[in-house]
């Protein structure tokens, strides 16, 4: 079942390269309109309360190297799986227009890149991760590349040496962790199942995380890895921004998710106060970075830093509405900013400009894009009863319990993101008309009112009735938790009240333990925190 | 039958934004849903009297919202005399003002967009339902921000005018400064409450009667902090120091929409949040000590301003923000009932007189400048009679509707026991009432010079018809007329709102008469928490001298006025001359604006855009980025080919190392 929701866009993706180019959009929409019925069985068919991993498919495939051909998804792989999904046909219908040449190879770059994000989303063997990752980054590159404004090389070369960089860290954290598990138990593995029961030196973890750390807040992206992504962005067509936002920063959050917070619990609780000092970094500096923007794309580009904060905030507040919180948060993002880049893409192909101040007035002129861009406006801000606020609050509401000190700096966010968009929301729409150029601009035509109508209507329904999401997030969430419960005291269900003060001094693990130099692979003793105070007299 | 009282407007919102009707299709739908909301309201209401002590309010779930953890929302509502009377409230005066729009927005200009208008009004009914509905915190705050956005929408509902726009967004913007506090407050009260930890309102009272050592206990730190924390909420969308900037600006909207939300509903929110919270505040002295002295510093900082303005509007708007200073005042020191039903008695009278300027405006076509008008009494004898109830009303009257809220607040302030555990306890009610009393005179006295130089004198407006783009919008031609009064559907709204300006104190009458209390018996349920906390003094015979002593300086108050404004209209240029410092200040409303753009906006923008951006990201960061892309693209060119078919080398390159890596590891390993 995963396998073929993984590769049937990347077979319609060689489909598609040897129809003719007369029928590549039909067959395009057509391909990625199949892979998304053949994903929403998982929805249906994934039990909330049944095991870890569902839909498992688990074989040998290098065997001598220990290298398994493992797939399988919890609630949170799902849920990113049938974001890819249900992008997708949005992205191509999008690109019926606006890609000046070349449809079918674009569409199919498209479809190609799905099945590697799928595949990302669905592995559970090291090497295989490892391998969807990279041919994720290979589309991307060409999408830019080829299809992109005018610094696309600057661009591409800037996304390829963060990437570069990030990926070589990951590989030497994972070539390092097959060789340690060798080392403890004898037999080669890139699974994630015996990686996971492997006990890792304290040391080990530390360094360990750090590489994966950095591959993934490059990915996300996290302050002060993020200059890539603005860049990107803006030089990307619509379809390469709304799936670089809507699903590929994903992967970093997923990454932490998935591999370097579970493998490495202790150096989670040790690096936990600089990753969130990060995250909350990330939410201000990019809502304030977005608000001097003169590009819109590049606003929006900032407001995905900021926005990708709270990811990682409620990531690593570790407990269940911080986590819960954060993956909501990581969906709402998806459908929001990409219907920000899709709404940015409208007007860009009618004026061939970005500028905030090319416009202005398009209300009167263009009312149904202005009402679309009003509602995505509001989701984005965090409006509550629209998607925003759920996974905002939660992740808030988490991060207070973990870190206050830190979380009261990124509630600040709530009135910096407002401030961002309802100014460039008003730059753009309000006011009087004042270019002329605008006068003639026409508004939405069907196709477009067909692929934004699914954004805005997930964008109220996600927001009204998000607990359908959040059943089948919370017990995988509960798992995630669960591991990082035995290493710090007051498990996120036994609460101890807000911690006065920076929560480094309460809950890291003490740093100087004894180093194993035999590599037994010893876990240290968890080390006995002290006590948290509570703020109750 | 609950969820039916905000999902009508709702629907009305919606059918509306399909339908797109003319003015009387849309105003005809929308003002339906509202009285139909109404009706219901007034049963709800009916009910909640008809439960007894001890009894199951009216409550609805409709679903799960969300759950996660031990976080668990509802989408639920719940009716208790609190909501109740806010209930009708907002769908009794917001029947008679969307009827009143029907009436008001006749303009050619917005013939077009009308069912734009009547979409927001609704849409403002559903959420400030909700606000009051909502029995969670997460619920409330979806009114809470949803009036906030609706509110955004209908200043800037002649977003042709960036400065209208640009209100809307103040608005917005300065709301969510309240926000972010609020949020902080809520989640340090939820995380305190440890295992027993709740959003739903009436598990919280529950968790704090039974332990209130988990905030702290009375006058614990905690508690304190979250209360003050909630009243840094309550200043956003109450208008109070330091947030109280927007209103003011606010008045760009259509009249009917000051009226509603910036006057009568919206801005009352921060109360009901308080009073649906007492029995939190009730442990935190110092908080609630803030809270009335916040708002007893609004209110008289407010009218310092209010009396210079020359825009009607201004003068109302800046009434409203003192007004709320007043309520706040009451329900910090103690007196919920008193500072709630000041909300009751001031939805009464200001909705009037902003529906009476509306009608005032319409007359005028769009001019708002109080020196241009005069003498309207002859012209517009309705909206006269009827605003000067509301002026009689506001200024404290003996018997009418806003003599009894205020006075009662006033004596409450002098007498509260709330403020003996803390410093200076014993003086500060003394002082809290001498500002309560100084702004009481203040408050007659610039209504008084509204009333004056609106309906009375000569009328200066006349034939110059060209000189009011600044408040007009769109055109409206230039041919000269005289005021006439405004037509019934204007009228009857302003009829029936006179009438409760007039007898609504009868719903809550003072102690010393009969049947007295009415509004306090009904919601002693809600109030009960604070009831056991909050004592006063006994009265006696001074409650009647301070009573006498604020009633002959209101009627000096008006005397001077009308020596001012009438008998010696040359007078008022003078005073302003003489103390030209303070005249520019209070008519520049003390340059707050200023200020703040100044001290905060200013320095936000400019380090964002020089520090964070133009250094931060462009050097620092891509400055490091570049240089390894210089190395980068070096090593690039050795492979030959130029253009982003490097691309391809280096990708495919990514893929041959890795597996050759790992390929080198697993043989070196064996």
């Amino acid at each position: 079942m995963l396998s073929l929701v993984t590769f049937l866009p990347i077979i319609g993706a060689l489909v598609l390269a040897m129809l003719p180019r007369s029928v590549a959009k039909p067959a395009a929409l057509a391909i990625s309109l199949v892979a998304l019925a053949a994903s929403l069985p998982l929805w249906f068919g994934y039990d909330p309360h049944g095991a870890d991993f569902q839909f498992v498919e688990d074989m040998a495939w290098i065997d001598a190297f220990g290298v398994r051909y493992h797939m399988g998804i919890d609630g949170v792989a799902l849920l990113l799986i049938l974001l890819t999904t249900a992008l997708t046909p949005i992205i191509i219908l999008a690109g019926f227009s606006g890609v000046e040449d070349n449809h079918r190879a674009y569409f199919a770059l498209m479809l190609a890149l799905e099945g590697a994000m799928i595949g990302t989303f669905a592995a559970l063997d090291t090497f295989l991760f490892y391998m969807f990752w990279e041919l994720v980054l290979l589309p991307m590159y060409f999408l830019i590349g080829i299809w992109g404004g005018q610094r696309r090389i600057y661009a591409t070369v800037k996304f390829f040496i963060y990437t570069v960089v990030g990926s070589l860290l990951m590989l030497v954290a994972f070539v390092s962790l097959y060789y340690l598990h060798y080392q403890q138990t004898g037999t080669w593995s890139t699974d994630l199942g015996p990686l996971l029961a492997m006990e890792i030196p304290y040391d080990a973890q530390l360094w360990m995380f750090l590489c994966f750390a950095l591959a993934f807040a490059i990915k996300v992206p996290m302050f002060p890895f993020h200059t890539w992504l603005p860049d990107a962005h803006v030089e990307a067509p619509t379809g390469g921004s709304v799936v670089l936002a809507g699903v590929m920063l994903k992967m970093g959050t997923y990454g932490f998710y998935r591999f370097a917070m579970p493998l490495f619990p202790q150096a989670v609780i040790h690096f936990g106060p600089w990753m969130i000092g990060l995250a909350v970094v990330g939410i201000v500096y990019g809502a304030l970075v977005a608000m001097v923007q003169d590009d819109i794309k590049k606003l929006v580009a900032y407001s995905s830093v900021s926005h990708l904060g709270y990811c990682m905030l409620g990531l690593f507040a570790l407990n269940a509405p911080g986590v819960s919180g954060s993956v909501y948060q990581m969906l709402n993002h998806g459908v929001s900013t990409g219907a920000l880049f899709l709404l940015v893409g409208v007007l860009y192909e009618r004026r061939h400009t970005r500028m905030i101040a090319d416009y202005g007035g398009l209300a009167k002129i263009v009312p149904r894009f202005a009402f679309v861009f009003m509602v995505v406006t509001f989701s984005s801000i965090g409006l509550p009863g629209l998607n925003g606020f759920v996974g905002e609050f939660l992740v808030l509401l988490g991060g207070f319990q973990y870190a206050p000190i830190p979380t009261v700096i990124a509630i600040s966010g709530v009135i910096f993101g407002a401030t961002y968009m309802l100014w460039a929301f008003q730059r753009v729409v309000f006011g009087p008309l004042k270019n002329a150029a605008n006068e003639k601009l026409a508004d939405l035509n069907p196709r477009e009112m067909v692929y934004l109508a699914p954004l805005l209507v997930m964008i109220v329904v996600m927001g009204v009735m998000p607990q359908p999401f959040l059943d089948r997030i919370n017990p995988s969430v509960d798992r995630f938790v669960a591991r990082f419960a035995d290493h710090y005291e007051g498990t996120p269900y036994v609460h101890a009240g807000p911690v006065p003060g920076w929560i480094a001094a309460g809950r890291s693990v003490a740093p100087d333990l004894p180093h194993d130099p035999e590599h037994t692979g010893a876990l240290p003793e968890a080390p006995v925190l002290p006590a948290v105070t509570p703020a109750v007299e | 039958m609950l969820a039916l009282i905000p999902a009508l407007p709702l629907f009305g919102a919606i059918l509306n934004g399909i339908l797109r009707g003319p003015r009387a299709v849309a105003g005809a739908i929308a003002t339906a849903m509202v009285a139909l909301s109404a009706a219901l309201s007034f049963v709800t209401l009916f009910q909640v009297m008809g439960t007894p002590e001890g009894g199951e309010y009216p409550t609805q779930l409709l679903w799960t919202w969300f759950s996660t953890g031990s976080v668990h929302v509802d989408i639920a509502f719940r009716a208790d005399p609190l909501s109740a009377v806010m209930m009708c409230i907002i769908t009794g005066i917001g029947s008679l003002i969307h009827l009143y729009s029907v009436g008001y927005m006749d303009d050619e200009a917005d013939k077009a967009s009308v069912w734009r208008f009547f979409s927001y009004l609704n849409l403002f009914i559903f959420a400030m339902l909700l606000l009051v509905m909502g029995d969670s915190f997460p619920l409330m705050f979806v009114g809470w921000e949803g009036v906030g956005l609706c509110s955004y929408l209908l200043i800037g509902f002649w977003y042709t005018n960036s400065d209208y726009a640009s209100a809307g967004k103040k608005a917005f913007i300065t709301n969510r400064v309240g926000d972010f506090s609020f949020l902080i407050g809520l989640f340090w009260l939820y995380w305190s409450l440890g295992g027993h930890a709740t959003l739903n309102f009436v598990q919280l009272a529950e968790v704090i009667e039974k332990h209130p050592e988990l905030v702290g206990g009375f006058g614990g730190v905690a508690v304190t902090g979250i209360c003050l924390l909630f009243f840094g909420g309550a200043t956003g969308k109450s208008a109070q120091i330091p947030l109280f900037v927007w209103l003011p600006d606010a008045m760009a909207g259509p009249t009917p929409v000051s009226a509603l939300i910036h006057a009568a509903t919206m801005v009352t929110s921060g109360i009901y949040m308080i009073c649906r919270l007492n029995f939190l505040y009730v442990l935190a002295p110092g908080a609630m000590a803030t809270v009335a002295t916040i708002g007893a510093l609004t209110a008289l900082f407010a009218a310092t301003i209010a009396i210079t303005q020359n825009d009607i509007k201004k003068v109302l708007a800046y009434s409203t923000v003192s007004q709320l200073g007043f309520m706040f005042l009451g329900v910090g020191v103690g007196g919920f009932t008193a500072g709630f039903f000041h909300v009751l008695t001031h939805a009464f009278f200001k909705a009037l007189m902003f529906l009476g300027s509306g009608s005032i405006i319409h007359a005028l076509h769009h001019e708002q400048d109080m020196r241009k008008m005069g003498g309207l009494r002859k012209f517009m004898p309705i909206t006269f009679a009827t605003f000067f109830m509301g002026y009689l009303a506001i200024i404290g009257f003996p018997m009418f509707s806003g003599f009894v809220s205020k006075d009662e607040i006033l004596w409450l302030t002098w007498s509260t026991q709330m403020f003996d555990t803390l410093p200076l306890g014993d003086v500060m009610p003394k002082v809290l009432w001498a500002i309560g009393f100084g702004t009481a005179l203040m408050t007659a006295f610039y209504m008084s010079r509204l009333m004056f130089m609106t309906f009375f004198g000569e009328y200066r407006g006349g034939h110059a018809h060209d000189a009011h783009d600044a408040h007009g919008h769109g055109d409206h031609g230039g041919h000269a007329h005289t005021p006439h009064e405004s037509p019934i559907v204007l009228t009857l709204p302003l009829m029936v709102l006179a009438f409760l300006s007039v007898f609504g104190g009868a719903l809550n009458l003072p102690r010393w008469l009969p049947m007295s209390g009415g509004m306090e018996h009904f919601l002693a349920p809600v109030f009960e928490p604070a009831e056991r906390v909050v004592h006063f003094a006994e009265g006696g015979s001074l409650e009647f001298v301070l009573m006498g002593l604020t009633t002959l300086g209101v009627a000096a108050s008006v005397a001077f006025a009308y020596t001012l404004y009438l008998s010696k209209p040359e007078l008022p240029a003078s005073i302003a001359a003489k103390f030209p410092r303070l005249y520019t200040g209070s008519l520049n409303k003390w340059f707050v604006d200023e200020i703040y753009e100044a001290l905060l906006l200013t320095p936000i923008v400019t380090v964002s855009r020089q520090v964070l951006w133009a250094v931060v990201d462009a050097q620092l960061i891509d400055g490091a980025v570049n240089a390894a892309g210089k190395v980068a693209v070096l090593a690039g060119t050795l492979h030959g080919r130029i253009g982003w078919g490097r691309v391809q080398v280096y990708a495919i390159s990514i893929a041959l190392g890795a597996a050759l890596i790992v390929t080198a590891y697993a043989i070196g390993g064996n």
